[in-house]
């Protein structure tokens, strides 16, 4: 068959490579950087059985069926996810799979859109999983197809890690021959218990799994020492070997370039990076005198190639090494070819700066007037900001210094002056309601403020539940939000359990979330966010309220497919009752609110609609005291 | 004095608890609310000077200035006030009956400026159970129904701009001598607005020595009874130190010791007992049960009270000299109380009006 070039982002590519290896099964959760793996995959592959679970925890328990079951399976995730999935993937990695089985996790250095920045390699050798780590756009796919073999092969599920930088940018790749196979799915559980193909699959006894996960380990390292995607590049003897990993490759490679040390510096990028190819690592090192690490988030190669080196102290050599742990490398954040340019000019003492303070200013200047002076903010026509606006009110009208616990989503925002700064604590799914239901119990410490949580649906599902349960069952105080937009907004309108359709638009069963709550025993009702006076009042009696309330805020989110580009309203300034600086309201529209729909027009001393970007929702209508701004039906 | 903004009053009066709930700073903007008797900032402003401000009576306020340019009059530095004329006063025997406090002499002559067509209206303050509210009176019915001492806070002028729009041309208002001073600012238009116009016709200032935080002490009596069963409330002159409440079969007496725990700490700055910028002011008089002392002020009220007596709507008697006497010494023990008070605050020193620094102000610009 003829091989194809295409442009593929990287969370294609990996798509490619699953399919190419027959992949069966795959389920996930959505999650930045890696939503569109299972989006493409639903799209492309209508034999492949794929689903967007609950969450993490139970996607790679789906996956992990359909590997036990004879079946190659592919697990997604964000790196928050792999936390979620933790306990199960510790279970996993000590029972072992059976037909190939891959978790992608996609990190996000510099938390580009996470709150937090964690480094799934970690958990490889926290649970002794084999590692791998695609260096580039054809690596993602090729990778990726072969991680499906080397699980088979070791019985063990195999963590592909790739980054954001990897998953979204776009690169040329050159694709193979799709594998088609068809496979009965067939759960065997009758031979000897400790056959891993056909006995029943667990973990016990522990001390004979266990010490079979660290053979399988140990011949995952054989296997590495000499894989094709561990490669070396440059002089035979370089002055600086670098060692990388992941999207770095690349930004090592530009720096070397940009620098023209090609003649003194040789790139080992590792893609195979637990268990680490020691051998091979032994061998380059003895090239050199000096070594830079160049990796994100954690010195994970950097810390453990030193623990290598201690181990054959005779074989490593005095060596200088530089990386995040000598400063020379940010231990934070996203690594570029700047800052690996950087940390080379300090290493070989070079004049060229990677980029001049005066060049910084230039540009800054450029860029002044070409984008408006705002916060971040939610969208126009956003259900959230309406939602934040009345909890931020009615928390004030209560007077008892009430408070709003975060959760993650799009309504994150609520925590930043765009959303009224309403969130005063942010963690991970569903732990907002969790925080909640303990401050819910400390009256008896005397604590007297009431407490507020707001959940996503999306959230309620993944892991919302079960602190609300724990809130109902302890007897806490407090008042669940749920901010109710219709799906999984914020990764792309993936479905959930609360809506009538599923992973690949097919129509579905679903879970009614005021249901779920009122069976719970929660006082639940709904309301329209858009609303602003009938949720002011209603959120205020539920805060006198003791016990566990819900509030379902239901308005869909803007961007939606279905109200994407539909507009309820045009919206009109009276300019007669517009009187700007001088009415008594301070710009409450523009300066508060902060709707991009709304124009602050100086010269005029007047709000504007931004008719391009109004979404018509009417809530401004209501803000505005000087009635002033209309809202004529379309 | 220098006005200034929302910023200065949360720093100099709402954060300190000092505001008394007089209502003239809340409901002009989307900012300051009044809401379950509390006085509620719910966004940032950043505005450099504001209404809210320049009516607050706890900023110092200087009361010569408005009675000056108000009633073209001098302040004097007698502790009541400037006044025409003070006489003990009671309802009259054409005036309604209703559930009083002592001799009904306020909803008398506030029905009775009604039916004068001095004004249209009354702003008063009523009750829903026995917690505050402010009441907007249009009828005889609705002025009885507001009669009675209430002892707690209520931010009555927070309902002032609702009113401007209401189409009451005449307003007449009874209250608290905080609430007259905010009031009496108010109508100077501090701010100098152009549309701004002064519908009040009449004022009849109440006395008070302070005023109770509606929240805690409906707290403190629902624990000891029914608080739905209450009729009214009572603190009679010293040397009885009680509150008596009276219930629906019964009288509850609570020690004032007690009560006084709840006064807002605002009340210990205000120097002013008896209302000094109204057009009338009334008040409790020792030792004459069903009586009031009545406090004429302005040419205005003056008329009112003449033609009240001519047609029975009120009665009205001297004051003996005792009761005169003892009045000064309670306005004046106020007055130097408040003095000290300010004092101990910094209220008194140059440099209280300063603006507040920027930093930390909110703003989020629309589009620059």
């Amino acid at each position: 068959m003829e091989k194809i070039s295409c442009l593929m982002m990287g969370n294609q590519a990996i798509v490619r490579g699953a399919i190419e290896a027959g992949v069966k099964v795959a389920a996930g959760y959505p999650g930045t950087p890696s939503s569109e793996i299972i989006d493409t995959l639903s799209k492309t592959a209508p034999d492949i059985y794929t689903e967007w679970s609950v969450n993490e925890k139970v996607a790679l328990e789906v996956a992990a069926a359909g590997s036990f079951a004879g079946l190659r399976s592919l697990a997604v995730m964000k790196q928050p996810g792999v936390n979620v999935a933790a306990d199960f993937l510790m279970h996993l990695a000590l029972s072992g799979t059976r037909a190939g089985m891959v978790l992608v996790a996609a990190d996000d250095p510099g938390a580009l859109s996470s709150i937090n920045e964690g480094d799934t390699r970690l958990y490889s050798k926290l649970m002794g999983i084999p590692l791998l780590e695609p260096g580039n756009f054809q690596e993602a796919l090729e990778m990726t197809k072969w991680a499906f073999e080397l699980s088979e092969k070791l019985k063990s599920l195999v963590i592909l890690r790739t980054v954001t930088r990897l998953s979204h940018a776009s690169g040329n790749v050159i694709t193979g021959e799709i594998k088609k196979e068809a496979k009965k799915a067939y759960f065997e559980f009758n031979g000897n218990m400790l056959d891993p193909l056909t006995g029943i699959v667990t973990t016990i006894p522990v001390s004979v799994k266990h010490s079979l996960q660290h053979e399988k380990l140990q011949q995952a390292g054989e296997i590495f020492e000499s894989s094709v995607f561990n490669t070396y590049v440059g002089p035979e003897n370089p002055e600086l070997l670098i060692i990388t990993s992941s999207i770095c490759n690349l930004y090592a490679k530009e720096a070397v370039d940009v620098l023209n040390l090609d003649s003194k510096v040789a790139i080992l990028k590792l893609g195979t990076t637990w268990p680490l190819p020691s051998k091979l690592i032994q061998a380059c090192i003895q090239k050199t005198k000096q070594i830079l690490f160049v990796e994100e988030i954690q010195p994970f190669v950097e810390e453990n190639i030193k623990v290598l080196s201690a181990g054959f102290p005779d074989k490593f050599g005095p060596k200088a090494y530089f990386g995040k742990l000598s400063g020379h490398i940010p231990m934070t954040g996203e690594l570029n070819p700047d800052l690996v340019i950087k940390s080379l000019e300090q290493i070989f003492t070079l004049e060229l700066r990677a980029f001049s303070s005066s060049y910084k200013k230039k540009a800054d200047k450029t860029l002044e007037n070409c984008t408006p002076a705002r916060e971040i903010s939610f969208c126009p026509g956003c259900p959230h900001r309406a939602s934040f606006f009345t909890i931020n009110k009615v928390l004030k009208l209560d007077n008892r210094n009430g408070f709003t616990c975060g959760d993650i989503g799009c309504y994150s925002l609520g925590i930043l002056p765009g959303g009224f700064s309403t969130i005063k604590t942010l963690h991970a799914m569903g732990s907002g309601t969790g925080l909640a239901s303990g401050f819910g119990k400390l009256s008896q410490f005397g604590m007297d403020q009431p407490v507020i949580s707001v959940c996503g649906d999306s959230t309620f599902f993944h892991s919302g539940i079960p602190p609300l349960v724990n809130a109902v069952h302890n007897e806490s105080n407090l008042t669940m939000v749920i901010l109710d937009n219709s799906g999984t907004a914020m990764t792309g309108f993936q479905p959930h359990p609360g809506l009538s359709t599923g992973t690949g638009g097919e129509p579905a069963p679903e879970v009614d979330i005021e249901q779920v709550c009122k069976a719970m025993g929660a006082a639940t009702c709904i309301c329209d966010p858009f609303d602003l006076k009938k949720t002011e009042n209603i959120l205020l009696e539920l805060l006198k309220k003791k016990g566990v309330n819900v509030l379902i805020l239901r308005q869909i989110c803007t961007l939606s497919p279905e109200k994407k580009g539909k507009k309820y309203f045009n919206i009109l300034i009276d300019e007669q009752k517009c009187k700007g600086e001088d009415c008594g309201c301070n710009r409450i529209c523009t300066r508060i609110f902060s709707c991009p729909g709304l124009i602050w027009n100086k010269e005029k001393n007047k709000t504007m609609i931004n008719d391009i970007l109004c979404t018509g929702c009417g809530v401004c209508t209501q803000i505005c005291p000087a009635d002033a701004i209309k809202a004529k039906a379309c | 004095m220098t006005l200034l903004g929302p910023e200065e009053l949360s720093q100099q009066v709402l954060d300190k608890g000092l505001c008394t709930l007089c209502g003239a700073c809340a409901n002009l903007c989307p900012y300051i609310k009044a809401h379950n008797n509390k006085i509620i900032t719910l966004f940032t402003c950043d505005r450099t000077q504001g209404r809210c401000y320049a009516h607050c009576p706890k900023v110092g306020i200087p009361l010569k200035n408005i009675s000056q340019s108000y009633k073209a009059q001098s302040y004097t530095e007698n502790p009541i006030g400037k006044f025409i004329k003070i006489v003990k006063a009671k309802k009259g025997r054409n005036a309604s009956e209703g559930n009083f406090q002592n001799s009904g002499v306020v909803s008398s002559l506030i029905i009775f400026a009604m039916e004068k067509e001095l004004i249209d209206a009354a702003l008063l303050t009523g009750t829903q159970g026995i917690k505050p509210v402010p009441v907007l009176a249009r009828d005889k019915d609705s002025v009885l129904e507001c009669a009675g001492s209430k002892y707690i806070a209520s931010p009555v002028l927070s309902m002032m701009a609702e009113i401007s729009d209401s189409g009451v041309e005449k307003l007449g208002v009874v209250g608290t001598p905080c609430q007259i001073t905010a009031l009496s600012q108010m109508r100077q238009n501090p701010l100098e607005l152009d549309d701004f116009k002064d519908h009040t016709t009449l004022s009849i200032g109440l006395f008070c020595t302070w005023a109770l935080d509606s929240e805690k002490f409906i707290q403190y009596l629902s624990k000891r009874t029914d608080i739905s069963s209450i009729q009214s409330m009572d603190i009679p002159p010293p040397p009885a130190e009680e509150l008596i409440v009276k219930l629906e079969n019964s009288v509850k007496k609570f020690p004032l010791q007690e009560i006084r725990k709840f006064k807002l700490p605002g009340c210990e700055i205000c120097a002013d007992m008896t209302s000094e910028l109204s057009d009338i002011s009334v008040g409790a008089l020792e030792g004459f049960d069903g009586w009031n002392t009545l406090i004429i002020r302005s040419k205005k009220g003056e008329r009112l009270v003449n033609e009240a007596v001519e047609q029975n709507y009120i009665e009205i008697g001297s004051l003996p000299d005792r009761c005169f006497d003892n009045l000064l010494k309670g306005a004046g023990n106020k007055k130097k109380q408040a003095a000290q008070k300010c004092r101990e605050l910094g209220m008194l020193d140059d440099d209280f009006n300063k603006p507040a620094s920027l930093n930390g102000r909110q703003t989020i610009t629309g589009i620059a």
